[in-house]
């Protein structure tokens, strides 16, 4: 994948950075902090962090998983300072996020949306959530989850592998 | 062991991937892995379809804090230097040796300026024209310490050692001026 590099004179470079990885970025701390807003003003300071440090960025390879990690430290610093905040669960979610939408059956779809990712994302342990948001958002190898988290190799693929049996229990769950 | 590290890692990145598995090579426990994998990325998916990117862009703008920096450092280090010629090279010159007669004065200012100082004492015979004329080595010696202020200037590293010389230079003029031996 062809990476653009940027310079310290071209802003345009910084603005292709937002727009390629900014869904992404927002999507991790979204689904990590569980709060649109505070996701919006911790993706804000990914960018800002990832501009002030973008010579690291080129000793470490492509812009996505370099992104990912500061979002990742980010949201790791955090939850250190807050714990409770980054545990919300599916109600407390709901409450403090209002829905989005034209339309009341956009509502309830958004509502239903919301509310079945809250409870795979609430099934799923801190760590084994980390790891399965890096690898679907960072697009991650699991070496490179495994060096950001960290933890050995095997331990990685460990959660991730229990975290993909634990939402397959969740949907056997909500079938019967 | 490794090679079962190994295998794993081939599997999970098969089950994770954007690709679809080969159909007939998974067994049922790849598929359902996959499926719960699907399944999550699908809802991660859902979420982020109301988040407007365009408007977040707008918001987010490269940090300006390093030409901000630049321009207080440089303010800094011109006002930092002038402070320091100022308070070197002033009042090395403004006080006058004690004991000066304003001949002596007098022999330093260029010809072209009336000696004004000439009629206060009388009793001084009245200096020439050839006397009040340019006087070529005070000249020079200018023209030294204005080079050597301008490399002051240029030079932070140097400026406190530069300045010393100014110091001592003016010094030695000004004992000259005394002695009348310039």
């Amino acid at each position: 994948m062809n990476i653009p590099t940027p310079e310290i004179s071209d802003a345009d470079r910084f603005s292709d950075w937002v727009h390629q990885y900014g869904s992404a970025v927002r999507g991790y701390l979204r689904a990590m902090v569980r709060n649109d807003a505070e996701a919006d003003d911790l993706a804000q300071e990914v960018f800002r962090r990832a501009w002030k440090a973008r010579d690291r960025y080129r000793e470490q390879g492509t812009a996505r998983a370099y992104l990912m990690r500061i979002a990742d430290r980010l949201v790791y610093d955090r939850s250190r300072q807050d714990r409770n905040e980054v545990n919300l669960d599916s109600q407390t979610w709901e409450r403090i996020e209002p829905m989005s939408g034209d339309q009341p059956s956009d509502r309830l779809d958004q509502t239903e949306t919301r509310h079945q990712l809250a409870a795979a994302l609430d099934r799923l342990t801190p760590v084994q959530r980390r790891v399965l948001l890096l690898r679907y958002y960072g697009q991650m190898s699991f070496t490179q989850i495994a060096e950001s988290i960290p933890c050995p190799l095997s331990t990685a693929l460990s959660h991730c592998r229990r975290g993909l049996l634990a939402l397959r229990e969740l949907m056997a769950e909500t079938v019967n | 062991m490794q090679d079962s590290i190994e295998q794993q890692l081939r599997e999970l990145e098969r089950i994770t991937s954007d690709q679809p598995l080969p159909p007939g090579e998974s067994d049922a426990e790849t598929l359902a892995l996959r499926e719960s994998w699907s399944r999550l990325s699908g809802l991660l998916a859902a979420a982020d379809e109301s988040w407007d990117a365009d408007q977040f862009a707008r918001t987010v703008r490269p940090p300006r804090t390093v030409a901000w920096a630049r321009i207080l450092a440089l303010s800094t280090a011109v006002a930092a230097t002038l402070a320091l010629c100022t308070w070197s090279f002033w009042p090395a010159q403004s006080p006058l040796p004690s004991g000066n007669s304003p001949a002596t004065v007098a022999q330093a200012v260029p010809s072209s300026q009336p000696a004004a100082t000439q009629s206060t004492d009388p009793a001084k015979p009245t200096m020439t024209d050839a006397e009040l004329a340019w006087d070529d080595t005070l000249d020079d010696r200018l023209s030294e310490l204005s080079g050597a202020l301008t490399v002051a200037g240029r030079s932070t590293l140097r400026s406190d050692s530069c300045l010393s010389d100014l110091d001592s230079r003016l010094q030695q003029i000004a004992s000259e001026i005394e002695v009348n031996s310039l």
